[in-house]
């Protein structure tokens, strides 16, 4: 193939790219969709992601609330188990029933902090 | 990018982006959705000081993706699926439009776009380099073949 007759088949193929453009496929003739409503739609996904960038940081604190709830409440139980040492309750086991008690306070707070976080 | 400035935009590239993605994916309801969501893509991803042509690579990439992930997609769906088995035997109504529709889907994804691009959006071998992802001094080859792949299936038609 020589050189003319490799620009004539590149004229071709270009024609044939800009028909290929310009007539349309079936139903092209339809409206385009609503450029007002990709934006909105995109403002609404932008927020949405920075509401949950924002919330990514309250669950980290949440988490390590949670660990201290349970710390605190195992010595919050050790605390209240030395104070209320009667003497009929001495065949229980001091240190089990510290842990009961880190246990219930753990549990009760675990439960009250998604309704308190929703409210 | 305001809200005005979107709306100039869109009316400049949706028509031809419109019509990229129907002859890539030979689909027009699909290609309306793809479109959409380049669009939106777009507005959440690209960087605000983009400008011109760069502003249309970036989309047409972005169409390109969501082009490839529907491919993708397709292949996993229709492995097992009877879709296969009785596509066979459909006779879709085809007339010029789907011919060359059919030829240009039978291109590399790239060398789809590359053709697109050059020869339909104008870009020159820098826009292209850009908005394809590929190096400056590649795009003439890369082009070259496209041209040749293309006017090989044109023959066999």
């Amino acid at each position: 193939m020589n050189h003319n007759t490799e620009n004539n088949a590149d004229d071709q193929l270009v024609t044939w790219m800009r028909k290929l453009s310009s007539d349309p496929p079936e139903r092209s003739h339809r409206p385009l969709p609503d450029p007002d409503l990709i934006w909105i739609k995109a403002q609404l996904l932008d927020r949405q992601a920075a509401k949950e960038r924002s919330l990514r940081l309250v669950k980290w604190f949440e988490i390590v609330a949670r660990i201290l709830v349970v710390f605190a409440a195992y010595w919050l139980g050790s605390a209240l188990a030395n104070a209320v040492a009667v003497p009929e309750l001495k065949f229980l086991n001091p240190k089990l029933l510290s842990l009961a008690v880190s246990v219930l306070l753990a549990a009760v707070t675990m439960l009250a902090f998604p309704i308190w976080s929703e409210e | 990018m305001n809200q005005t400035a979107f709306r100039e935009f869109y009316s400049k590239t949706a028509p031809a982006l419109r019509s990229y993605i129907s002859r890539s994916c030979g689909s027009y309801d699909l290609a309306e959705d793809m479109m959409q969501e380049a669009f939106l893509r777009f507005l959440r991803t690209a960087p605000p000081d983009m400008e011109g042509p760069a502003m249309k690579g970036y989309l047409y990439r972005t169409a390109d993706t969501l082009l490839i992930d529907h491919w993708r997609r397709e292949k996993r769906t229709k492995r097992w699926s009877l879709e296969m088995i009785f596509q066979k035997n459909q006779t879709p109504d085809r007339g010029a439009s789907e011919d060359m529709s059919e030829a240009f889907r039978e291109l590399k994804p790239q060398q789809r776009s590359l053709l697109w691009l050059a020869y339909v959006e104008g870009f020159d071998h820098r826009e292209i380099a850009d908005a394809a992802g590929v190096k400056e001094s590649s795009v003439k080859v890369l082009l070259f073949r496209a041209r040749k792949a293309l006017a090989a299936v044109l023959e066999g038609k």
